[in-house]
């Protein structure tokens, strides 16, 4: 019997924990905590079930191709290398047809992991510009709304902070498990914890001071901090006289927001208000980290513009205990240099969806961004975790449905399910079922790829080699090891873009046989390979660097913190941050809806096949106050509806002490793999919450497009278990 | 505000230099020198555990 034990980065969540995986006779058998102790606490249940993942008898193992009707899940197997080559020839039949915009990929890169800006790069070599992917919504579209304020998306020195701001983030134990345990480490040195959320979540109730605002109005929030920062001379003077631009614009919309104002809009007490502004603000190195919450909300660009200014003004940028800019790592080459952005013809990018009604993060934006982050940075395309130069999924998956404003007819799905990662689920279905061709690359038969042609089966962490960067949010480098083989012709997505860039005559961009000579290629800077790395070591910290824009300045067309946003200006919006509410519940819909909470178990729509996971969740939730559950005469256990002017969600009642009153929390993406077969597309429109949030105008953030999930109107009624649950529950 | 004096912001910049370049050699399990030797010697396999592969 053989044995070893690899050094892992987990892909199961996007937090990416340094684990160690432990094989016998070529069978991943445990994947256990690391050996550095530093890093030993960096583990929860789903990287614990990881074996259980990579070994589940339902995995894909060899490519499927569609036999009966679209969704119908009928198949029959084929070769990886037919599969392939039928699949150019269907993507060059569409791209003769359409053009190259006609085409669209989407995909999840903390899944898939081994990408390496390929997909961009074949995409940008075929001059396809429509890529979208669920950090559109999560980070990604954080990172790109960073860059305008002052060109790099920070990070957080949580080991030397004294104060730390969570706008509705609620890592925990088994949840962004390393950022848990770095606020628990700055907690016990004494810093502050600040906690922004209606609920009265897990950080909450540990928070030195919770703010329990309405759902959606962090924008208006931090307009009241300002007004009490900027009152009060709480602001650091030299660094906003020199290094940044707009601050009369700002301080006049700053004092459209009273206190008075901002308690109104918020529901949080003024006195509350100012008391969390004057911890944040006089802490000697206060952070505010990234939160999926801002991310999805109607004045989302304008929140998530807030939080760098109130970094930038309290003196918090690129300093220890703050935030920091980390630029690219220097020994590794960048996915921004790979995806070859600067190949994309202008008319083709100006073709991106997205380009002209919603353009923070697509190619429009990044093209005023170029000069001046090739300048600080030394390359013109900053990737920040994969969310610059984006398509707009909605515009995206519009053009799928009705061809508007052009006909997109082949769409593929890396590590995505698409079909319930974004906002109208209806649509989405619309678009995929109007494709000509559709391309699934997966670990398990999820609804996505239910809808395709063909269905190519991926590979896990444990059976890959990789070097992981965070997507250039760290500079870090750490170690992922190949410990076994991947099952029969699972292969990863390097593997598929290579091969179908070589079908596509695009070889010579595309001269690396396998992930190590790609990885080897990306150290060659370092003039080292990838068996040297894996020989030194198991990660790299690159040694920081503060303040280094008093070198560079900022990657901003100015070069300095624009507090005033030239770019959003050029592209025709409010320079300067704003707040603007979101359709508020009425009569016939009472609440404040707000979707998308992580449940510990699963990441997004993942892992509900996987038995140790689900017992720990095995169906739905919808949260509600005890005051509202009697009003609507529900009790804990009711089975309810959801529902919204789209949609609606059947799921369990769960009465909880910890909800704001008049607020409804729906989790994310749940569907039911145990009902493939019985359910169409395995219960996907159950529960799933990507049917009750609308994509129309009203509900869209202006500058990026993202849907408000934070508090859109909707009610609750009671009504049966579903028959299908009752029946799978009983076998 | 984090508004430091020169030196102050130059004394914690330093001293968070040195933090990170001592961690990133005390803790990457190099297979040469000290940094490697101190680790091994520190993270001794427990009974029943199977060492990481080097």
């Amino acid at each position: 019997m053989s044995s070893e034990t690899k050094y892992s980065v987990c892909t199961i969540c996007d937090i990416g924990c340094q684990l160690r995986t432990e094989a016998e006779d070529g069978k991943v058998t445990r994947v256990i905590a690391h050996d550095n102790p530093m890093l030993a606490n960096n583990i929860c249940f789903k990287g614990v079930a990881a074996p259980s993942i990579h070994n589940h008898p339902d995995r894909l193992r060899v490519p499927l191709k569609r036999v009966g009707k679209r969704g119908e899940d009928k198949w029959e197997e084929t070769s990886y290398e037919q599969a392939m080559d039928e699949i150019a020839e269907r993507l060059q039949t569409v791209v003769a047809e359409y053009g190259p915009e006609g085409f669209a990929v989407s995909t999840s890169g903390w899944n898939t992991q081994t990408t390496h800006g390929t997909d961009r790069r074949f995409m940008n070599l075929l001059g396809a510009p429509n890529w979208i992917s669920g950090v559109a919504l999560c980070a990604g579209n954080t990172a790109a709304v960073n860059k305008l304020t002052y060109g790099w998306f920070p990070m957080g020195d949580f080991g030397n902070t004294n104060c730390i701001v969570l706008f509705g983030h609620n890592p925990r134990k088994h949840s962004w498990t390393p950022i848990y345990n770095q606020i628990n480490a700055a907690r016990a040195r004494g810093a502050k914890i600040i906690v922004l959320d209606p609920r009265i979540s897990d950080q909450a109730e540990q928070a030195d001071l919770h703010l329990r605002l309405r759902a959606g109005t962090d924008a208006a929030m931090c307009l009241g901090w300002l007004k009490v920062i900027f009152d009060e001379e709480l602001y650091d003077k030299d660094f906003v006289r020199e290094w940044c631009v707009g601050f009369e614009e700002l301080r006049t919309r700053v004092d459209e927001y009273p206190l008075e104002r901002v308690e109104q809009i918020t529901g949080v007490d003024r006195k509350l208000i100012a008391l969390a502004a004057r911890t944040y603000a006089n802490a000697d190195g206060a952070i505010i980290p990234w939160t999926p919450i801002t991310d999805m909300q109607i004045s989302s660009t304008s929140a998530i513009r807030l939080h760098s200014i109130l970094r930038a003004v309290t003196g918090n940028l690129d300093v220890v205990g703050g935030e920091t800019l980390g630029g690219f790592n220097k020994s590794y080459i960048p996915e921004s240099e790979i995806a070859l952005h600067e190949l994309l013809p202008e008319e083709q990018k100006a073709k991106q969806l997205g380009f002209e009604h919603h353009p923070v993060f697509t190619y429009r934006a990044a093209e005023m961004l170029k000069e001046p982050t090739e300048k600080v940075w030394g390359f013109p395309y900053a990737d920040l975790v994969m969310g610059c130069h984006m398509a707009n999924p909605t515009e995206v998956f519009r053009a799928m449905a009705n061809g508007d404003p052009y006909p997109i007819k082949a769409f593929f799905a890396l590590g995505n399910n698409a079909l319930m990662s974004y906002p109208n689920q209806h649509q989405i279905l619309k678009g995929m079922m109007n494709q000509d061709l559709i391309v699934a690359h997966e670990l398990f038969m999820t609804p996505t790829a239910m809808l395709a042609d063909y269905v190519l089966p991926g590979d896990v962490f444990s059976e890959r080699n990789h070097i992981a960067d965070s997507w250039n949010w760290s500079t870090r480098l750490t170690l992922s090891q190949k410990v076994v083989e991947p099952p029969e012709q699972a292969s990863s997505t390097f593997q598929f873009w290579r091969d179908l860039a070589l079908r596509f005559g695009f070889g010579n961009d595309f001269p690396w046989n396998s992930l190590e000579e790609l990885l080897d290629y990306r150290l060659s800077r370092s003039d080292r390979t990838f068996a040297e790395f894996e020989q030194a070591g198991y990660m790299e910290v690159q040694t920081p660097e503060f303040r280094k824009y008093r070198k560079t300045g900022f990657a901003t067309p100015s070069g300095k913190v624009e507090l005033s946003s030239s770019i959003l200006a050029d592209l025709g919006f409010d320079p300067v941050p704003y707040y603007r509410e979101a359709p508020v519940p009425t009569d016939e819909y009472p609440y404040a809806v707000f979707s998308g909470v992580r449940e510990d178990p699963f990441f997004q729509t993942g892992q509900r096949n996987i038995p140790e996971l689900r017992r720990r969740c095995p169906l739905p939730s919808v949260f509600i106050h005890p005051d509202d559950a009697v009003k609507e005469g529900l009790v804990d256990g009711d089975w309810v509806k959801l529902q919204t002017a789209f949609g609606e969600v059947t799921a369990e009642l769960s009465v909880q002490d910890s909800m704001k009153q008049g607020h409804l929390r729906v989790p994310h993406g749940w569907w039911y793999p145990e009902l493939r077969g019985e359910e169409d597309l395995a219960g996907a429109f159950i529960s799933s919450d990507a049917v009750l949030c609308s994509d129309e105008d009203e509900f869209l953030d202006y500058e990026q497009g993202v849907p408000h999930f934070k508090g859109y109107p909707g009610r609750v009624v009671k009504t049966a278990k579903p028959a299908a649950l009752d029946l799978q529950e009983a076998s | 505000m984090t508004k430091r004096t020169e030196l102050h912001q130059r004394s914690l910049e330093l001293k968070a230099t040195v933090m990170s370049w001592a961690a990133n050699k005390l803790f990457t399990f190099k297979q040469t020198g000290i940094d490697g030797y101190l680790k091994r010697s520190m993270l001794k396999p427990k009974r029943g555990q199977t060492a990481a592969t080097e």
